[in-house]
């Protein structure tokens, strides 16, 4: 197909327009706020077996909390969003609109794709946001752990999100091109979802074939001392880790597969 | 001139099941032309073709003089089409879709209003499309297409579900669109609305063209295939007398007979009254496009000129 003259800025106004009163949104702050209020309801009923007095409580209470998000909201949350951000077109019967412009079909493709990784980044962003905040919170409750006293390290914070980010490359590409390549919602949420459960009995038994499982990735990216996860290996990379290599790796193969389906399919 | 022509198309979903068999086809500038066929007989996967959403297997479409178009779609920006139901989202307003169409098309939101008002959505802007009617979201779907000013208007089914008032609403605007300088391609299987719509006519039957003409060709068509129905008090006798001269189909009623010229009519009335029949009644039956339509269905004779 041919280049777009669109500027992709447009597009991405675009697709953002469309996003207005979609699930999108309604996915995106449920996954901030299920992680941000189930770690504060779980600090508040049993804080002195997650957070210790006098030492600093906000690293106790980010690993804790990055912990819970690593196993049980990032996958499912990933799942619901691509999901939701391509079954918008699904819905509205999209793609014979939008191939028959003079664009081409590779930008809208891309420009999707841009999308729900700027979404992530974003919720990745709010749920730094919603822990901070949230830890504060705790403190009006539990004031003897003294998280006003301490400041809480938000560059380790923001270190951890890049690794989360980096290792769900990955599952978002190819979650992303069986979303486009089925018509429903069901059936790469059902794929996602098997995938889910296979990624934590691979991760929690400690199985290398985790490596090379895009939905086992971003679980075993970071040792929250949940799994043992000896082989993830420090790598030559600029401080990626081979993990994050893998991901990255599944990121471009399922990317320019789905590139290049979505530029042959028949729009029927 | 054509601003759009297909020649010896053909394209398959599966191995061995040809939907178009070489289609040729000539849209001329500023017409409106009625691209008519049975359910199945490959309308819709011409149109997909002609806008890039299959790929030909083989043939040649030129569009605005340009061949095969979408392995550079540049020549798409002088095209608006609406494929069946239009692609709405429905949690967004008119207003929405039209932002959404001004950012896809390049065209300022300066030309927002001015269509709108154009298809009579003005008023309802701020709906959510899911509220609005069939009739609504069908003109929706054309201000979308329209938005950009194209030259070529590719509509396919554009009054299906539709109301007699909302056919009658969307028959209008293609007229008018029409007199402002644009061509438009309107497939139906409504043979009344293509009739009172189009300036020219192509049919389809099994994936290949067996009709195309202007509406002369047409007029002069329905001019060929007159047809006198007629009623005596002895049918079977008229029958008989009749049957040497002229094709004669008898039904329960009538006689049905196939006349060259308007003038064949005193003489048929002429011979019977003479052979002491009584006449009830004689009437022209003049054929209109579905008898066109039927008789291609029947057999595959080319009548394009």
């Amino acid at each position: 197909m041919a280049n777009s003259s669109i500027s992709p800025l447009a597009l991405l106004r675009a697709e953002l327009i469309k996003l207005k009163h979609s699930p999108v949104w309604y996915i995106l702050l449920l996954g901030i706020l299920l992680t941000a209020s189930g770690v504060f309801l779980g600090h508040l009923m049993d804080a002195h077996n997650m957070v210790k007095l006098n030492i600093d409580p906000w690293q106790r209470y980010f690993k804790v909390s990055l912990a819970i998000f690593n196993l049980f909201i990032v996958v499912p949350y990933l799942l619901l969003l691509v999901s939701s951000t391509v079954f918008i077109e699904q819905r509205a019967d999209a793609w014979k609109y939008l191939y028959a412009l003079p664009s081409g079909r590779g930008v809208f493709y891309i420009t999707k794709l841009v999308l729900i990784l700027l979404l992530y980044l974003f919720s990745l962003a709010m749920l730094i946001v919603g822990l901070v905040l949230s830890g504060y919170c705790l403190n009006i409750f539990l004031p003897e752990y003294e998280f006003t006293y301490y400041q809480p390290d938000l560059l380790n914070l923001i270190e951890f999100m890049r690794h989360f980010f980096i290792a769900s490359l990955g599952l978002i590409a190819w979650q992303y091109w069986l979303s486009l390549r089925f018509k429903n919602i069901l059936v790469p949420l059902g794929i996602g979802v098997f995938g889910f459960v296979l990624g934590i009995i691979m991760s929690a038994t400690g199985q290398k074939i985790a490596l090379y499982f895009p939905y086992a990735l971003p679980m075993i990216v970071k040792d929250m001392d949940m799994f043992r996860n000896e082989y993830i290996t420090p790598s030559f990379i600029n401080g990626l880790n081979n993990v994050e290599l893998h991901s990255i790796a599944f990121f471009l193969v399922f990317g320019l597969l789905g590139y290049w389906w979505e530029n042959n399919r028949e729009v029927v | 001139m054509s601003i759009l022509s297909v020649s010896n198309l053909h394209f398959s979903y599966t191995k061995g099941q040809p939907i178009l068999k070489g289609l040729n086809l000539n849209v001329p500038e500023n017409s409106i032309y009625g691209f008519l066929g049975s359910n199945g007989a490959g309308k819709s996967t011409t149109i997909r073709n002609l806008l890039g959403l299959l790929t030909p297997q083989s043939g040649e479409i030129t569009l605005f003089g340009k061949t095969n178009p979408h392995k550079d779609r540049s020549c798409y920006r002088q095209v608006g089409s609406l494929i069946e139901a239009p692609s709405l989202y429905p949690n967004l307003s008119a207003h929405d879709h039209l932002r959404l169409a001004c950012r896809y098309q390049q065209v300022s939101s300066d030309q927002i209003m001015p269509v709108l008002q154009k298809v009579g959505l003005w008023q309802h802007r701020h709906k959510a499309s899911k509220k609005y009617s069939t009739g609504m979201k069908q003109r929706l779907g054309l201000a979308i297409a329209l938005l950009h000013e194209p030259k070529l208007l590719i509509l396919d089914e554009p009054t299906n579900g539709l109301d007699p008032q909302g056919i009658s609403d969307i028959r209008d605007l293609i007229k008018l669109l029409c007199e402002e300088g644009k061509t438009i391609l309107l497939s139906s299987h409504l043979l009344t609305e293509i009739e009172k719509t189009v300036t020219h006519l192509g049919i389809l039957k099994d994936g290949q063209l067996v009709f195309e003409g202007n509406q002369a060709a047409l007029e002069e068509w329905k001019a060929k295939h007159l047809k006198l129905a007629i009623r005596t008090n002895d049918q079977d006798r008229a029958n008989v007398l009749l049957t040497s001269a002229y094709q004669v189909q008898s039904t329960k009623d009538y006689l049905y007979l196939q006349l060259s010229t308007e003038s064949d009519i005193p003489v048929i009335v002429r011979q019977l009254v003479t052979e002491g029949l009584d006449i009830y009644e004689a009437k022209l039956v003049r054929s209109d496009l579905e008898g066109l339509f039927m008789e291609l269905n029947k057999d595959n004779t080319n009548h394009g000129q």
